[in-house]
């Protein structure tokens, strides 16, 4: 094994293991300076998807998973001034919790691993204001934009923000979860996707992908659906 | 020092006090107060009169958790904050008025029917005790101000000492509602008291991101909090028990794979929710655990507390079906829930109903099972879906 695939195996291991001071103490080397910044998120994706295959199967848990987050929050943090500004390549994604929305840690976790994959993300975790929403979008100019609501009581409020982003952001993706919702649940209220949890985003945000540009969507109360025209 | 004889005399003797009070107050007796054998014999009685005659609710329940099919399966709605639309009172009178609460509750269980009422209130009632700043929106129910946690650093666990349950507002509140509502002349139905579980209520002082982390890199310190914090809570499952109530039920949420590996819930939370269960039993109440988490550790739980009945939202971790987990703990407890959520929010009464024939089907032979929701039944949806669950226990049982 060459002095840089053992640091980059060194990476995905201390992602893996959950270990942020690890990571930390890794990118702090100089042999570090030498390797392509790419080589090193590669390392720092490989171990979050390996931990995520390990959340999917349970046998870690979502507090371990956490730090194996941080981990790669920490290893991003190092590469930020390396890695090339976006240039309108790197997709861009708004996320947060609904307003009135007190349960953020599944928002911080997703937004994480979105970090992870590649995507320049703004995470407003704290409740937040539908305009704030709107305004961070346009500002962005993203392409996503994903909200999580864990209680009933604040479904009323992601569904404004659902609403106001079709009617004013008609191309941005509306990627919706949380404990309270499921995958009916999210195309009835408007929204593009669902995400149940970290362990199938990559999937969620494929489909979305996949999905074409439409004319107009609108909801029919009668049928309780969302109608789209392309 | 006591020796175990005389332990088991006092304690015999203060289960016939008990009884003797329940009886003067009109009251059904506290099913933990009598022998074993007896309670058994009275659930075989019940499961058979059941086949000819409509059983009371403590009857039904008694007879499920024994593991006998009762009349029709038992039905928990959970129609609590939701209630405060039948009386007329706001999300923060609902959490600071016990009058008004328990008002608001029996309401719930004469409006829309149900076999038991269980008095979750919200997240915060015994963080706001412990000092943290709590918000009482308008129009959502009480959370603390993560914005202001109480622990703002980790040396903050090591800050928090017992409480005196006499000095409490929110804690004394709920004890209140026990008493209002242990007189069967209020609420027609059996009652069970409310507690979170000390880990839950340090996360409410901490916020969840930091505090699963402290779990990890500081588990002294969070163990230290959670004995303080049980310390107060002993007093305060007493004092619930006191009123005459008849279960208590105690939310464990941390004890499930959205939240702390099994090995350090057990570690951290395992023996201070045995030590709070043994007090629950010790003083008449059966034990309920509510833990709305996915891959719940029923097997880590139930060696640590050995509940009566367990209220669930998704199947434990170690099961994948309904059926597989009714196979595994089938016998040890009662199975109570577990309608999903989005099904109540989006679903039509119908689909409630189909949703809780399919449980009903699987779960309910040889009793131990009790229909409810996954969770509390949300607090600002119409009660129509509330009405298809009462309904669906009725029809398909």
């Amino acid at each position: 094994m060459t002095a840089s695939s053992a640091i980059l195996n060194d990476i995905e291991k201390a992602v893996l293991s959950q270990d942020p001071d690890s990571v930390d103490a890794i990118f702090q080397e100089a042999a570090v300076a030498d390797l392509d910044a790419d080589l090193l998120l590669g390392a720092l994706t490989k171990g979050l998807d390996e931990a995520r295959k390990q959340l999917g199967d349970m046998t870690t848990s979502v507090g371990d998973f956490l730090l194996s987050v941080d981990a790669v929050r920490c290893g991003l943090s190092h590469l930020k001034e390396r890695m090339v500004p976006n240039d309108g390549k790197q997709k861009r994604a708004v996320l947060g919790v609904a307003p009135g929305e007190v349960h953020n840690l599944g928002i911080y976790i997703i937004s994480g691993v979105m970090e992870a994959l590649g995507y320049d993300v703004i995470c407003l975790e704290q409740d937040t204001d539908t305009d704030v929403f709107i305004n961070e979008l346009k500002r962005m100019d993203a392409s996503i934009l994903g909200v999580s609501s864990m209680m009933t009581t604040t479904l009323a409020g992601m569904q404004d923000i659902i609403v106001r982003c079709n009617r004013e952001l008609p191309d941005v993706k509306i990627l919706v979860g949380g404990a309270c919702m499921d995958e009916k649940m999210a195309t009835s209220m408007g929204a593009d996707g669902f995400a149940e949890s970290a362990v199938d985003l990559p999937g969620s945000l494929d489909k979305l992908d996949s999905q074409g540009t439409y004319k107009r969507r609108y909801m029919d109360y009668d049928k309780k659906v969302q109608v789209t025209e392309y | 020092m006591p020796d175990a004889t005389t332990n088991y005399e006092k304690e015999s003797g203060m289960k016939i006090k008990k009884i003797l009070k329940s009886v003067k107050e009109k009251k059904v007796p506290q099913i933990r107060c009598f022998p074993e054998g007896m309670v058994g014999a009275a659930a075989a009685a019940s499961s058979f009169r059941g086949k000819f005659s409509k059983l009371t609710p403590i009857e039904r329940l008694l007879t499920t958790f024994k593991h006998k099919e009762p009349d029709r399966v038992p039905v928990v709605p959970l129609a609590n904050a939701v209630a405060r639309r039948i009386t007329g009172i706001s999300f923060p009178e609902y959490s600071t008025n016990p009058e008004k609460t328990a008002e608001a509750l029996c309401a719930s269980v004469n409006f829309v029917g149900g076999d038991l009422v269980v008095m979750m209130i919200d997240l915060s009632v015994e963080a706001a005790d412990f000092g943290q700043e709590v918000i009482y929106p308008l129009n959502s129910t009480a959370h603390p101000n993560y914005l202001n946690p109480f622990i703002k650093d980790v040396d903050d666990y090591l800050k928090i000492k017992p409480i005196d349950l006499s000095t409490t507002t929110r804690m004394k509140g709920i004890v209140r509602m026990c008493e209002i509502m242990s007189d069967p002349k209020t609420c027609p139905v059996p009652v069970s008291g409310f507690v979170y579980g000390p880990l839950e209520i340090l996360m409410m002082m901490r916020g969840a991101k930091d505090f699963y982390k402290d779990c990890r890199n500081y588990p002294d310190h969070v163990k230290k909090a959670c004995a303080a914090i049980t310390e107060t809570l002993l007093a305060y499952v007493k004092a619930q028990s006191d009123t005459g109530i008849h279960a208590i039920t105690i939310d464990t949420l941390l004890a499930s794979w959205n939240a702390l590996p099994k090995k350090v819930w057990s570690d951290l939370e395992g023996d201070f929710t045995g030590e709070i269960t043994r007090c629950v039993k010790d003083n008449g109440c059966l034990v309920g655990i509510h833990n709305c988490g996915d891959g719940v550790y029923f097997d880590a739980q139930i060696k640590a507390m050995a509940p009566d009945f367990i209220s669930f939202a998704q199947l434990p971790d170690d099961c994948s079906t309904p059926r597989e987990m009714k196979e595994k703990y089938g016998d040890q407890i009662t199975l109570v829930g577990y309608v999903h959520t989005p099904t109540i929010v989006n679903g039509t009464p119908q689909q409630v109903m189909d949703e809780a024939r399919e449980q009903i089907d699987i779960l309910a032979r040889d009793g131990g099972f009790v229909l409810a929701p996954g969770c509390e039944y949300p607090p600002n949806l119409s009660l129509e879906n509330a009405f298809a669950l009462v309904k669906a226990a009725e029809l398909y049982s």
